[in-house]
């Protein structure tokens, strides 16, 4: 099991501030969230940095460790 | 980890500077010689808006001896929500000249060093260089990526905090840091490259909660003297995430990309990828470079160029990943030739794959693991950034 938190816009797309998700992958674990919160999170996880241990997952055959913890964060820059 | 102060001490404090700064004096591993290395110590903040005003207040409050200020806007009625440097009589006025005013009001011996006008690729080292800590509290992606990347080319440290609505995120990043041991990570690791217009809304589309970016800024501010005197655990390799509707703190790990972060290891990734495009790597690139003229592959670096200026591999023509995702640099790309694209950790050339596949050229892959595998396994003189 892998845990995602979501945060921002991340959060407000899933519905959810964090869950957990059976995934050996992160193409895995795309497919999973976008079956379980639809094409509003997929959009939004396209531009999100989407981290498994604090390093980024950029392709679809990127491993993931059984218990790892997968950090969603939107971009934005306000100031 | 703690790391060495980025600032010598400078003279001994005053007797007014001794009576001013008396609470700071009181604090174990600060002392005088903390407040004597603030006092040297030249801090460069980059836009003078919702972030940079506290930051610039506390910089000035906690006695920093030199503060430049960067921004082109001027004041306007819609900034007094937020940006508590500027007052209502200030609207109109160039934004640092009212900062310069605030700076100055808290304390008249600062030296303040005022940049009006737009940070461009071509101002830009020079504007920074000469400071030991940037802090970018800047509005829009572009100046971001420009900040960041002049950060890196010059080695220094640079405070990084980015507000919308009722969220935030800060950071400390160090791409080049000068001393071993030091995490070194940087914008890029966490946001390869800008996002497009359309794809991030800014606070002037989505408004942002005024007394986030005080929380926001402090947390900055702290930092950079953090930094100055070498005190505590600087937000290195760690992305603090705050929700102020729930009043949560949350703190998200970053490693750099292609090194793991502290804390669990992860599975080694398999070293042939189960992956659908294709890709080469750092020694078959290098074979291919050194192998007969008529096959050797033209390489295209897709970063940017300030990226490229840092370290590149020889030959390699930059076309940035936005001339290729619009499609204007697809006449420049030979079609009898293999072409093999590469940027720093092989994200954004995966991008690039993509685009170059679809406008019809065949014989093209992609550097797995970017400029920083080749670094690591085919010249290791080269710089890491």
């Amino acid at each position: 099991m892998v845990t995602i938190r979501y945060f921002a816009a991340a959060a407000e797309a899933a519905g959810t501030a964090s869950e957990s998700v059976q995934a050996s992958t992160a193409g895995e674990l795309r497919a999973e969230v976008a079956v379980r919160h639809g094409a509003a999170l997929e959009r939004v996880l396209a531009r999100c940095a989407v981290l498994s241990d604090g390093v980024r997952l950029d392709s679809d055959d990127d491993p993931l460790r059984s218990g790892a913890v997968v950090d969603v964060l939107p971009p934005f820059a306000g100031g | 980890m703690p790391i060495p102060p980025v600032v010598e001490p400078g003279p001994a404090l005053t007797a007014e500077q001794l009576r001013r700064y008396d609470r700071h004096l009181l604090l174990p591993g600060v002392g005088a010689e903390g407040q004597r290395r603030l006092r040297n110590a030249r801090v460069c903040v980059v836009g003078a808006g919702g972030l940079g005003s506290p930051v610039l207040l506390y910089l000035a409050a906690a006695g920093v001896g030199t503060i430049g200020i960067v921004d082109l806007d001027d004041v306007d009625e819609s900034n007094l929500q937020r940006q508590v440097v500027h007052g209502w009589a200030d609207v109109g006025r160039p934004k640092v000249d009212s900062a310069r005013d605030a700076v100055l009001a808290v304390d008249a011996g600062i030296t303040v060093i005022v940049h009006a006008g737009p940070l461009t690729a071509e101002n830009v080292a020079g504007v920074l260089s000469g400071y030991d800590v940037v802090v970018d509290g800047t509005d829009n992606f572009p100046t971001r990526y420009l900040v960041n990347d002049a950060c890196v080319a010059l080695g220094l440290p640079e405070v990084w905090g980015s507000v919308l609505r009722f969220d935030a995120q800060v950071s400390v990043f160090w791409g080049r840091p000068p001393v071993p041991g030091i995490t070194a990570v940087q914008l890029r690791d966490l946001f390869p490259e800008a996002p497009g217009a359309d794809d991030a809304p800014s606070c002037a589309d989505a408004g942002v909660l005024g007394a986030l970016c005080g929380q926001v800024g402090s947390v900055m501010a702290t930092e950079v003297l953090k930094l100055l005197m070498g005190v505590g655990e600087p937000l290195l390799g760690r992305v603090l995430v705050i929700d102020a509707l729930a009043s949560r703190w949350t703190e998200v790990p970053l490693a750099r990309a292609g090194a793991p972060a502290a804390g669990p290891v992860r599975p080694a990734a398999p070293s042939i990828r189960a992956s659908s495009s294709p890709t080469v790597s750092a020694r078959e690139l290098a074979a291919l470079l050194a192998g007969p003229p008529a096959r050797r592959p033209f390489v295209v670096d897709v970063r940017e160029p300030t990226e490229h200026a840092i370290v590149a591999i020889p030959g390699a023509r930059l076309i940035p990943l936005g001339r290729i995702l619009d499609g204007t640099a697809f006449e420049g790309l030979p079609r009898d030739r293999q072409i093999v694209l590469h940027c720093r950790t092989g994200a954004r050339s995966a991008q690039a794959l993509r685009a170059v596949l679809a406008a019809g050229f065949t014989d093209v892959a992609h550097l797995d693991g970017g400029i920083l595998a080749w670094v690591d396994d085919v010249d290791p003189t080269l710089t890491r950034y």
